[in-house]
């Protein structure tokens, strides 16, 4: 990898200089491969033009199903891109530096689940709000949608990472790492759809989002520990 | 007899039930004892191959 | 002082002589029990007053979702030890018991929709807990899909124990989150928890059913665990002499023979 003169080529050791120094690189390295990056949300949109295209284009039945097409087309989106967390960082051995560099495993991985999140699902959450008006929702189902995407994809990236890190250099490649995170997404798919149908039918979505808060928060608690596992356990 | 199969006109159901019940069982079982029989046969060929080389 | 003698079960060497009796002994309380519970549910228990005859696929139906969440919390338990004591044999437990829950799981969906069509007019109805079954369904294909894409066993090994773990804690928030959407859109006026009000005969049958699938799912995973134990250790000394092809030959095989660097 490429070291830039202005930081270190190697981690630093101290946990949030290794965790900025991971999701920089990250950072950096989605930079030159924009196209990858872009691929995803052209793919989002896509899907969810798809929908309409198969069943009549009705705007209040498209109102009703918006928020769980774009919540599935998310939940896709997010799974295609999971492949492109450790795949570059395992094909050249960067990886395995990070196991034996002296900064914390679970730092840096942080950092690189930080970066995956601000380049992938960052954008889907300001994506979400032309899906949105692709599907008739009004301005406050719209803001409730991006709410429910931002609250919700940190807990889906944290999954996602975790399986993705278990099926690392295995054969089974996307469909594998599918047949694991769907299931497993079942209630933030539950409840980050839910909130905005919620908020169209009067009842209020705080319950929702907060739901999906909690969720996302205990994930990042508890995320960084289990990832750093899954990356030991896959390079036994 | 057949009153008892037919079940109140739920036979169908209730036979399609215990019927996919037993089948899975039965495939269940017969795996089973072929991947031992397998195994079996695939250490002994290994420990041969082991003795011989 | 008991958790000493336990210990001396854990490796696959002094596991697999008993596990095969073992096998045989729970394979037959299985039949019994299965033989005593398909008689009090078919010839002693009533038809029921608004169900008629098709609620007697509860028999099956209930012991069958029940055994496919016990045994994943089992697996999880067997996969915790697997991990933090860094063992084989918990870990070839965990191994074993998936196909027999993902089985029991189908079975559950498969006799719910039977279930459904004559007393609720569909084949599929989207409650609380046959949605849930359907994603521990795929909890456990994930189990056995990661399983067979990883070669190496031990990483196999703690690559399911992990992802074990992390779908154990997922599983109650699963059935949480879809009691919870299904009560919103369904008025809860369709529900696989309706079943007839029990007589006791109905209550006993369906219990003797469960510890049949009980010890079914024991004697299989027991019978499993052998196997494996076979596939991994094939060239180690003890195991020649298990599965040699005669005792005659046991004493002549050679591979049998005291070899340093065995086990």
């Amino acid at each position: 990898m490429a070291a830039s003169s202005r930081y270190p080529a190697s981690p630093p050791a101290t946990a949030l200089a290794a965790l900025r120094w991971a999701c920089l690189r990250d950072l950096r390295l989605a930079l030159r491969s924009r196209g990858e990056v872009a691929l995803v949300l052209v793919f989002f949109v896509l899907v969810g033009s798809m929908f309409p295209l198969a069943m009549a284009p009705e705007a209040s039945l498209l109102r009703a199903i918006a928020p769980g097409i774009a919540w599935v087309s998310a939940l896709l989106a997010t799974l295609l891109s999971l492949p492109r967390l450790f795949s570059a960082d395992h094909a050249d051995g960067t990886l395995e530096q990070m196991l034996l560099a002296p900064a914390p495993l679970s730092a840096l991985l942080s950092g690189k689940v930080l970066a995956h999140w601000l380049t992938t699902s960052a954008p889907l959450v300001l994506l979400s709000a032309l899906s949105g008006l692709q599907f008739n929702l009004d301005g406050e189902g719209i803001a409730i949608l991006a709410a429910s995407l931002l609250l919700g994809t940190p807990l889906l990236t944290w999954l996602g990472a975790v399986s993705a890190a278990l099926a690392l250099g295995t054969r089974g490649g996307s469909t594998l790492l599918g047949l694991l995170v769907l299931p497993l997404a079942v209630p933030v798919l539950i409840f980050g759809a839910g909130s905005v149908e919620s908020a169209a039918a009067g009842l209020g979505a705080e319950a929702h989002l907060s739901l999906l808060a909690a969720g996302s928060i205990l994930a990042s608690m508890v995320g960084p520990a289990t990832l750093a596992l899954a990356v030991r356990i896959a390079h036994e | 007899m057949t009153e008892w199969l037919a079940m109140g006109g739920h036979g169908f159901f209730i036979w399609s039930s215990y019927g996919m019940f037993a089948l899975a069982l039965v495939i269940e079982i017969v795996v089973l004892r072929r991947s031992r029989r397998s195994a079996i046969e695939q250490a002994r060929a290994m420990r041969a191959d082991s003795q011989a080389s | 002082m008991a958790a000493m003698n336990w210990f001396r079960f854990a490796s696959p060497a002094s596991f697999y002589p008993i596990a095969g009796p073992l096998t045989a002994v729970f394979g037959w309380v299985a039949v019994a029990l299965a033989v005593a519970g398909l008689y009090a549910g078919f010839v002693i228990a009533p038809t029921d007053a608004q169900q008629g005859e098709s609620y007697r696929i509860i028999f099956i139906h209930v012991p069958a979702a029940w055994m496919a969440m016990l045994i994943y919390v089992v697996i999880a338990f067997w996969s915790l030890f697997s991990l933090t004591l860094n063992a084989r044999l918990p870990a070839m437990m965990a191994q074993a018991l998936a196909p027999t829950g993902a089985m029991f799981a189908f079975i559950a969906l498969w006799t719910g929709a039977f279930w459904g069509r004559p007393t609720w007019g569909t084949y599929w109805v989207w409650d609380a807990r046959l949605t849930s079954t359907l994603v521990l369904l795929f909890l456990y294909l994930g189990l056995i899909a990661l399983r067979s894409a990883i070669d190496d066993p031990r990483r196999a090994d703690r690559a399911c124990a992990l992802l074990a773990l992390v779908g154990v804690v997922n599983v109650p928030i699963i059935y949480f989150s879809v009691r919870w959407w299904n009560t919103l859109h369904q008025g809860a006026t369709i529900s696989m928890t309706a079943a007839p009000k029990m007589a006791q005969t109905m209550l006993t049958a369906m219990l003797l059913m469960t510890f049949a699938a009980w010890s079914y799912a024991i004697a299989t995973a027991l019978h499993r665990v052998r196997t494996l134990i076979i596939e991994r250790e094939a060239l180690s000394d003890w195991v020649g002499r298990f599965i040699a092809e005669s005792p005659a030959k046991a004493a002549n095989d050679p591979a049998a023979a005291p070899r340093h660097g065995g086990v």
